[in-house]
């Protein structure tokens, strides 16, 4: 068999995987773009199969958007609706979009599809670069659930720093994020590799950690170094908390605080050997700092709504409790707000508001009598009162009720699981009184 | 590194090559044009991925880590799997090769005027000059592909 036969045997093969694909029955209207997508790279490569002169170099790449098709249609398998929470996906595919959103050669614009898959380990969103696929159409983006954790919706806000990335790669958003608010960000500090050096042997910096540079020092012979690589890494990972809390709020850094903290035992210290990532001490004083800056540290709610005001305070000083030495601070307060300020002006109405303090008792009452957290009620003639409560103002209340319980009048039994399952299940409600209420 | 990663083009260098490709034809070949609308698109998305600098996605430390097992199917190469940074550096040579001192920005942008003339030649027209220079980078960036 030539090259080029098996070139074409190769498509056969993709093109009927993916009619294979479509016996099964997956989320309605994900998989029909996704097939219609898979389908159009399919018939543009077509083009070029069926072309006698093909050279190798050709061939070769055909094969490699080939494969990568293949793959594709894999991760629809991938795809089942009990896996992960499908209605907090949906609302997630809505925030995305727009910032994922590029311009196209003669004016206009495309759309990502935004396909989400249950995985095992962690959140991840891989969006599709600009040298993924040569036939593309629609770029594709990935958003990967932790099959472990389908229930956990309040943990899902995590995906705002996931989007923070995928925006980051993004053609229009990535640029405008970057020179918004990258300048904020390397005005001292990380600004160059000499700064980054003298704030690790400052004077103040944890004994711990000095103690593991020096033992860097005697066993690479040569002192540690952030390069600009890594240093780039950090303020990407810093722009995405950020990205992170002004996307979800306050559920956010609850959400942030429950992940991340605990796979850090020293929270001061930092990976030498690979540092991606900067110490999660300067990540949680840096959105503390974003949170105050926000007025987000305040309470929603009024003195009026009695225990869920309370409990609302216990939530908030948790949450804003920061108990790193001052080393941990690496930028002061006006720098962090000029890069909310950039990152603002590119989320612009993607930024979370939230919501009034009666919105907020009611919903946090609503999971307390163990219903999901919905506006709900009857008007004076007897009609059922719907309202639109955007979903992060429900993991808000989510988040704020489970830190707060102990204030709650009665105290709640609810688990961490139950509460995040009426949480999912408020989502799917919710989404069905928008559909109504944009009918 | 598995069996199928010895596909030389098997990477991001093999999507640059099908795009330029596609791109330098439709150049030569206007009437060929309509067929390959998506292939000058993805040429296009490719350069202001390039101009705008978000060409290079920043994790490749974090996918060194641990992204062999999350949905690696979505053949998450990492990045330097991929040879991004070669499909950046065969830009920046086939760019200095054709437009010689103009700014990258500009002479970016001439590229993408091109590509929609040659895409909807109705509405937009450049100049026979910047046609021979657009199609010296696509030649260029071929040769640049084809030897890393």
């Amino acid at each position: 068999m030539t090259p080029l036969e098996f070139l074409r045997e190769e498509f056969r093969n993709v093109d009927r995987a993916l009619e294979e694909t479509l016996r099964y029955d997956y989320g309605p209207e994900q998989s029909k773009d996704f097939y219609i997508e898979c389908a159009g790279r399919l018939s543009r490569i077509k083009l070029e199969v069926d072309n006698d002169g093909l050279d190798r170099q050709t061939i070769a790449a055909l094969r490699g958007d080939l494969n990568y098709i293949a793959a594709l249609i894999s991760l629809i398998e991938r795809s089942h609706l009990g896996e992960f929470s499908w209605p907090f996906a949906d609302d997630l595919r809505e925030l995305a979009k727009p910032l994922l959103r590029e311009q196209n050669l003669l004016g206009g614009q495309s759309e990502p599809i935004i396909h989400v898959v249950a995985d095992a380990p962690g959140y991840r969103i891989r969006y599709e670069d600009a040298v993924r696929s040569a036939s593309s159409r629609r770029r594709f983006t990935i958003v990967l659930f932790p099959r472990p954790l389908k229930d956990h919706v309040l943990l899902h806000a995590i995906f705002g720093h996931e989007i923070g990335h995928a925006a980051l790669e993004a053609t229009n958003a990535g640029a405008l994020l970057r020179s918004q608010a990258y300048p904020a960000l390397t005005l001292n500090v990380l600004a160059d590799e000499i700064s980054v050096d003298s704030w690790l042997n400052a004077f103040d910096s944890p004994d711990d950690l000095k103690t593991e540079l020096a033992a860097y020092h005697q066993r690479m012979g040569r002192p540690f170094r952030l390069t600009s690589d890594f240093r780039d890494s950090w303020i990407h990972e810093l722009i995405c908390d950020l990205c992170g809390l002004l996307l979800f709020g306050p559920a956010f850094l609850a959400a942030h605080r429950t992940i991340i903290e605990p796979s850090h035992p020293n929270p001061l210290k930092f990976e030498l050997t690979e540092p991606t990532h900067p110490p999660y001490a300067v990540r949680h004083k840096m959105l503390c700092q974003a949170m105050r800056l926000l007025h987000w540290h305040k309470t929603v709610t009024l003195h009026v709504e009695g225990d869920v005001h309370s409990a609302e305070l216990e939530f908030v000083s948790s949450l804003t409790r920061d108990p790193f030495p001052n080393w941990a601070k690496v930028f002061s307060e006006q720098e962090i707000d000029s890069a909310i300020h950039g990152l603002k002006s590119v989320l612009s109405e993607l930024v979370y508001a939230p919501p009034s303090s009666g919105t907020l008792a009611k919903l946090v009452r609503r999971l307390n009598r163990r219903l999901p957290p919905i506006v709900d009620g009857i008007d004076s003639i007897d009609k059922p009162i719907l309202v639109s409560t955007d979903f992060r103002q429900i993991l808000h209340a989510g988040w704020l009720f489970w830190d707060g319980r102990k204030q709650l009048e009665p105290q709640s039994e609810l688990d961490f699981l139950k509460t995040n399952r009426l949480c999912n299940q408020a989502l799917l409600q919710q989404r069905a009184i928008n559909e109504f209420l944009n009918a | 590194m598995p069996i199928m990663a010895a596909h030389a083009q098997n990477d991001a260098r093999g999507t640059a090559w099908l795009l330029a490709s596609a791109a330098q034809s439709c150049i030569a070949d206007p009437s060929s044009a309509p067929k390959w609308q998506d292939a000058l698109n993805n040429t296009y998305r490719l350069l202001e991925a390039y101009r705008r600098n978000v060409f290079l996605p920043l994790r490749k430390s974090r996918a060194r880590q641990g992204a062999r097992d999350d949905a690696e199917m979505l053949t998450l190469a990492l990045t330097n799997e991929r040879h991004l940074s070669e499909v950046r550096e065969a830009i920046e040579y086939a760019l200095a090769a054709s437009f010689v001192s103009a700014p990258k920005e500009e002479a970016v942008k001439t590229i993408e005027e091109v590509l929609r003339a040659v895409a909807a030649p109705q509405r937009f027209q450049v100049s026979e000059e910047d046609k021979v220079k657009a199609s010296h980078f696509f030649k260029e960036l071929l040769r640049q592909l084809t030897d890393r």
